[in-house]
């Protein structure tokens, strides 16, 4: 018999008892939804909690600040900042670090001190039309802000991520983002942060010119446009990020003048870096060479490695609950597939007395087990993708209620292989029992038990 | 038979078994991956392409006081704000008790080193308060325009005083006329009903906030006409 005959006697007896072979799949999709969606959601919240916990940055990052080491600073894998004295971090020593065994990129800092006028009038003038609560805004007050400059074309190595609208252009001179912080000026909560998105805000930097007179300060104002809202602060203190293009103009102007130290600009021309170890593994033997370095250093390792393997293990523990469904809906299979030898055995005893033999018998029905199960595990995978995208709005809804950033959704390969792939193999397990029961059975038994 | 039997249930038990570990490693091993990226950089190099600049020459009308006008409010914040393009940097040079010939001596050198587009001036307070003659005046004023333009401002706005001012009637005359002259924008502050508070910490009297806006708002006319340039943004105040 060949293969193309198994296929049409397979197709054949699934389409005589349909009944049977839909309630089949579906036991089968149930069991599958059941696997993907648990596999997916536990995805998700491994990726949700260790974007928190690397603040949305590269699991293996590490912040180098402007600042000398101190003792006890690499026993601490926290990630809290451990500073000893101011130490400047110049073009040589970014040289120096991007040449350590271990590094893959470093991405540098700027911070400048700025003064910033949010929108006149209230940004509620500028709110969407949708937005019906009044926002209690009213003609907000200049404040003195840090204006924090970073290369967005490396925007995924930030420890940021954008809660609403986007991060600015990397070469905009006239887009910003800014972060929670800013909401708090304008007496906003972290819900709203999309009300700010689409307004404009101005910066001054300022610079002494003596020649002036007594009052010898001077701004130099630029405007922009709110592009987004992020998460986490960069630098906690600071509240307004922009292109480091933007932000080392600002501090030009500052340095340049006559007394830049009064105004409270930091010597360093860079306050941070963000270097990226090869691997998390590496990050403690970076740490070290950094230390050696001179530079002061911190990073959430141990927090990182703890975390991923306590998500691993729920990971393993959800993965083991879907596969029981699984398990327990290839009995269903293994249960319809002997009822079915059951009432065949005049079929199969028909076909073996034709010449087919043991093996092409076992071939029909593996292949009629293999075709359900492949079929309820697309659905099924299909179908715990959308119960996960539904049960991640519901989430996303309470997480911007709280100003937090929403999760996102989709359906990876390997959970759509194991959906499949694995079902199928199962169902071939399943109908294995039922399938050599049917091809041992002798032609004569077959024929005459009728 | 029974050995063909006995081959089959081993070879089915072995088979069971091996599928079955396949489905359950490939449920427990493939559930995660690091998602460490990036490429190696070294520092940033942007820089900041040239951006258009405004400069406001001026004194006490237009200085940034922050009080009692705070500084987000001054006329020059709202020319910056509501006239010129987003991408436009913007200093305000103007310093308290600033006659035009002080604003030519200090305010202008400043004013040359930063190679204006625009320039705005708004003087004469001081010199009424000083009492220096209109003539005077006139003259500074001039050699002003002329530096700025010289700097590379290809728009030069001048205010003239408001008639709430006693004594600006000369300066007004003289304004116009190097306005004229000078072929800078001429800004007709002088019919709006401007009023003054004191600045409390040295006792010069400023333009109120509402004042400032009109004059802000009068400078943003004045350049609008002058290049015909549409309002600012969409999403500014």
């Amino acid at each position: 018999m060949s293969w193309r005959d198994a296929i049409v006697f397979a197709a054949r007896g699934v389409r005589r008892r349909i009944g049977r072979a839909v309630l089949t799949v579906a036991a089968i999709a149930l069991a599958s939804a059941l696997l993907s969606s648990l596999l997916i959601a536990g995805g998700v919240a491994r990726s949700r909690v260790l974007d928190d916990v690397s603040k949305g940055g590269p699991l293996a990052g590490i912040r180098v600040d402007a600042a000398q080491p101190v003792v006890g600073e690499l026993q601490d894998g926290s990630g809290e900042d451990i500073h000893g004295a101011p130490k400047t971090i110049d073009n040589a020593a970014i040289a120096n670090i991007s040449k350590l065994a271990e590094v893959k990129s470093v991405l540098s800092v700027m911070v400048q001190p700025v003064l910033v006028i949010p929108p006149q009038p209230a940004v509620v003038a500028t709110a969407p039309a949708k937005v019906k609560r009044p926002v209690a805004v009213s003609k907000p007050l200049p404040y003195q802000d840090g204006l924090v400059g970073a290369d967005l074309t490396k925007a995924s190595e930030l420890p940021v991520t954008p809660i609403a609208g986007r991060l600015p252009q990397p070469d905009s001179m006239t887009e910003v983002a800014v972060t929670d912080g800013y909401l708090r000026e304008l007496g906003l909560h972290d819900n709203q942060a999309k009300l700010v998105v689409g307004t404009e805000l101005e910066y001054g930097s300022a610079r002494e010119i003596r020649s002036l007179g007594a009052q010898s300060a001077r701004g130099r104002w630029v405007r922009a446009e709110i592009v987004g809202v992020v998460a986490q602060d960069v630098d906690s203190h600071e509240s307004v990020l922009a292109p480091i293009a933007a932000v080392r103009a600002a501090r030009a102007w500052t340095i340049n003048g006559d007394n830049p130290a009064e105004l409270g600009t930091p010597q360093s021309p860079y306050a941070a870096l963000f270097v990226v170890a090869d691997s998390l593994d590496a990050v403690p033997r970076v740490r070290q060479r950094i230390t050696t370095a001179g530079y002061a250093n911190s990073a959430p390792e141990t927090l990182i490695a703890n975390v991923q393997r306590y998500v691993h293990v729920v990971e393993i523990v959800l993965g083991g609950i879907g596969l029981i469904g699984l398990i327990i809906a290839a009995l269903g299979i293994s249960n319809a597939m002997l009822a079915a030898v059951r009432e065949r055995r005049r079929e199969i005893g028909v076909m073996k007395a034709i010449g087919a033999r043991d093996r092409d018998v076992r071939r029909v029905f593996l292949l009629e087990a293999s075709f359900l199960g492949a079929l309820g595990g697309a659905v099924g995978t299909f179908l715990g993708w959308g119960i996960a995208r539904t049960l991640a709005a519901v989430v996303n809804n309470f997480l911007q209620s709280q100003g937090l950033a929403g999760v996102g959704v989709n359906l990876p390969l390997r959970v759509f292989a194991i959906g499949v792939f694995g079902a199928a193999a199962l169902a071939l397990v399943a109908g294995t029992i039922p399938a050599v029961r049917a091809a041992r059975l002798p032609a004569r038994q077959a024929m005459g038990d009728r | 038979m029974n050995a063909r039997h006995g081959r089959g249930r081993r070879a089915l038990a072995a088979w069971l078994i091996g599928a079955l570990c396949a489905v359950v490693g490939a449920a427990a091993c493939g559930s995660g991956s690091n998602p460490s990226a990036g490429s190696s950089s070294g520092a940033a190099t942007a820089t900041a392409p040239a951006q258009p600049t405004l400069v406001v020459i001026g004194d006490n009308a237009s200085a940034p006081l922050d009080d009692p006008i705070p500084v987000g409010q001054t006329w020059p914040q709202f020319f910056f704000r509501n006239a010129l393009s987003r991408n436009t940097v913007f200093v305000n040079l103007s310093v308290q008790v600033a006659s035009a010939r002080f604003a030519l001596q200090v305010e202008l050198p400043q004013a040359r080193q930063l190679h204006p587009t625009v320039a705005a001036i708004l003087l004469g307070f001081a010199d009424i308060n000083e009492g220096n003659s209109a003539a005077d005046f006139g003259r500074a004023l001039d050699a002003l325009i002329t530096g700025v333009r010289g700097a590379g401002a290809h728009t030069v706005l001048v205010g003239t005083l408001p008639h709430t001012l006693p004594g600006a009637a000369p300066y007004n005359a003289q304004i116009a006329a190097v306005a004229r002259n000078d072929a800078a924008v001429l800004v007709n502050v002088a019919p709006l009903p401007v009023t003054f508070v004191r600045n409390p910490s040295d006792f010069v009297r400023v333009p109120d906030a509402a004042s400032q806006r009109e004059i802000g708002d009068a400078f943003t006319a004045a350049y609008r006409a002058a290049t015909s340039a549409p309002p600012a943004s969409p999403a500014s105040p």
